[in-house]
């Protein structure tokens, strides 16, 4: 089956015309900020562009946008717009817990070494996020990291580190 | 002509001997293996075979280094199409239109044609180098910093090309990639920019680590919030969905011959590479498509041209090389180096004072070039029944090899952390129609177009009027204006015809599009979303 956008489920009123306007205000708050660093360099030095040259331009120019995107959706009429989905509590619960792992085995790979935070990696998305039991998912959970590290550190000899695996 | 042929033949005939026939397999089997891993590049699969070519001579070392070449450049549009993961920098383009095949369960085709795109804008590619090397390589010389620049405005203003519904949107998405390419130490000055003390960020951001988060992680968490047990690509079922039809070939064949033509020209300027072909020819398929609405949706021509640019930018960086002894790209560097070991000094008089290793390795490219499709055509089920996998096994396995290749690029786990970033960047410009091809194409040519504007001042000590002296130059900008000028001005037209006849039966408009692209298939996606 293909996800196709028809199943998506309707369960936020948002439109793209608020999200597009808040998303306007964080733009050019970002545009802002690099703004500012981007001033602490040199703008122009000797009839040349300095570093802070176009880092100074394209800040400014992300506030222009960001204002833009804000005021254009604001004057705009509030039906005319209404396509954005918020993802529900819990889509969104799994999207998030999905990178709060991939974050998590990120901070073990140094103490843990590659296999062993992966293999950790594998087993809470098996076993936390999709609720999979079973012997195909001991399988998949160790197999994946193995053959990674088989592919990886063994055959190409990338220098993976290994943790307490290790030499 | 007659030198050239002749030269040729004995290429062919050198070429053609055992040895030879082994190492173009080998090369082009473990590029195209290689290639499928994200990370390990070009580049990173010569330089881990290049001890084994010293045991060779110099022509077959260098056919099997050719070898892989090709063999990787196809090998990552392989992940790109059926996993949105970018095996390779050019292959970034391909996953666009590629993988949007995939998921409509058109995996077979989009693999098949960009196999045979890959094949036919190769082959034309080395007729290039066979025929115009020279001529060409002289025009490249020509070009200097000036003409860079005139030429990167174009490839910049193409961000607007590869807008969605927004064009405010992809601008932004695009000026985020260009400062995005500014972090690290600014070469030109000497100083750092934006790398808040951070060693790891001196070489700046890591352009896979960028585009695996964004594409790969991205789409994965996207999927991933729908309940489990769906799957969100459909594999093809029958032998007949497995390859590209008549009708995909009619629609890529004007997309195959531009993505040749284009990409053997940038190809051969040092610097620009297969990546900026690959975006360069699929922004230029789109513009000039009857159907562009089409594309980033699963245009089979939007898989078309980059892999036929990627492909035939190959042939193309090895004019420099060979005539000049500029190697273009990181991998033609590495081949140079090889040619250095074995005492030999590509230039003007590199094909007349060593025949023997030039033509059989431009022969050799040819028969490489036949082995990737022979290898490849019969291994496209192969590859498309990975997408049988139900997906919960799938993506832990696409994020592991996400993570890993990332970390062999430099062996840094910082680019691992940049993946996780980027990744999050992805989903939420996913979930608020924000383009991630804008980003990717600045962050490319973004460097490009700095380097060569500040280069030219420097030249012309701060006058800005040496964009407007040089013919090339100039050429490049009315070119860029023409291209975006003219479907501009036509657009207001078109807008003025359709205001015109907005009260007539039948002419619904829909005020929220602000993009031209914008499609009726657009507009009845938005209603289904409202229901």
């Amino acid at each position: 089956m293909v996800l196709t956008d028809e199943r998506v489920p309707v369960k936020s009123p948002t439109t793209y015309r608020e999200a597009d306007a808040v998303l306007g205000v964080i733009v050019a708050v970002i545009g802002a900020f690099m703004l500012v660093q981007s001033l602490q360099m040199r703008f122009y030095s000797e009839g040349v562009p300095g570093p802070g040259f176009f880092p100074a331009l394209l800040s400014a120019a992300l506030i222009v946008l960001g204002v833009a995107c804000t005021v254009t959706r604001l004057l705009r009429a509030r039906d005319t717009a209404d396509r954005f989905q918020l993802p529900s509590q819990g889509q969104a619960r799994r999207s998030l817990s999905l990178w709060g792992a991939v974050l998590v085995a990120t901070l073990l790979i140094e103490p843990l070494g590659f296999p062993l935070a992966m293999l950790l990696l594998v087993a809470v998305i098996l076993l936390a996020i999709e609720g999979r039991r079973g012997l195909g998912s001991v399988v998949t959970i160790i197999a994946i990291p193995v053959l990674a590290w088989l592919l990886f550190a063994e055959l190409l000899q990338v220098p993976l580190p290994a943790g307490p695996f290790g030499s | 002509m007659t030198e050239t042929l002749q030269g040729l033949s004995d290429g062919f005939a050198a070429a053609f001997s055992a040895t030879n026939l082994f190492w173009v397999f080998f090369g082009v089997a473990a590029g195209t293996i290689i290639g499928v891993l994200p990370g390990l590049g070009t580049p990173a699969t010569i330089a881990i075979l290049l001890p084994l070519s010293m045991n060779l001579d110099p022509a077959t070392a260098l056919i099997m280094m050719a070898g892989v070449y090709y063999g990787s450049k196809y090998g990552g549009s392989t992940t790109s199409i059926l996993l949105n993961i970018p095996g390779e920098d050019a292959s970034v383009v391909t996953a666009l239109d590629g993988y949007q095949m995939a998921r409509q369960g058109r995996a077979g085709p989009a693999l098949g044609i960009a196999a045979i795109a890959s094949f036919i804008a190769g082959t034309l590619g080395l007729i290039g180098l066979t025929f115009l090397a020279p001529a060409v390589a002289t025009l490249a010389v020509a070009f200097g910093p000036p003409e860079y620049t005139a030429l990167m405005v174009i490839g910049l203003g193409m961000v607007v090309l590869l807008a969605g519904r927004s064009k405010i949107k992809a601008i932004i998405s695009g000026i985020g990639g260009f400062l995005l390419s500014t972090i690290g130490i600014d070469l030109f000055a000497g100083e750092s920019r934006f790398t808040m003390g951070r060693i790891e960020l001196a070489n700046g951001v890591e352009f896979v680590a960028l585009c695996i988060g964004l594409f790969a992680i991205g789409e994965v968490m996207v999927n991933v919030e729908e309940k489990s047990g769906q799957t969100f690509v459909q594999a093809p079922r029958r032998l007949k969905e497995l390859f590209p039809s008549k009708q995909d070939f009619r629609a890529s064949s004007a997309a195959i011959g531009q993505g040749s033509v284009v990409g053997f020209f940038i190809g051969a300027l040092p610097g620009a590479g297969s990546t900026v072909a690959s975006f360069v020819s699929y922004t230029l398929a789109k513009r000039f498509s009857r159907h562009p609405e089409e594309y980033g949706k699963g245009a089979v021509a939007g898989v078309a041209a980059p892999e036929a640019a990627n492909n035939s930018a190959t042939a193309g960086a090895f004019v420099p090389l060979l005539t000049l002894g500029i190697p273009g790209s990181a991998s033609t560097a590495i081949m140079l180096g090889a040619l250095f070991v074995y005492g030999l000094q590509p230039g003007p008089r590199f094909f007349t004072e060593n025949p023997d290793v030039v033509w059989p390795i431009i022969a050799s490219m040819f028969i490489g070039n036949v082995v990737l499709i022979i290898l490849n055509l019969p291994l496209v089920p192969l590859f498309a029944s990975i997408l049988r996998i139900p997906y919960h096994i799938l993506y832990p396995g696409i994020i592991v090899i996400s993570l890993v290749g990332v970390y062999s690029i430099n062996a840094a786990l910082f680019d691992v952390w940049l993946v996780v970033l980027f990744g999050l960047l992805g989903y939420v410009m996913r979930k608020t129609d924000f383009p991630a091809a804008p980003m990717v194409l600045a962050f490319v040519l973004g460097p490009l177009f700095e380097r060569s504007l500040r280069r030219s001042l420097v030249i012309s000590q701060g006058d800005p009027t040496i964009f407007f002296t040089r013919p090339w130059a100039v050429t490049f900008l009315v070119v860029a204006v023409l291209i975006f000028l003219v479907p501009a001005l036509l657009g207001m037209r078109r807008a003025a015809k359709s205001v015109a006849t907005q009260g007539e039966p039948g002419t619904d408009r829909h005020p929220e599009l602000e993009d031209d692209d914008a499609t009726d298939s657009d507009v009845v996606l938005g209603d289904k979303r409202q229901r």
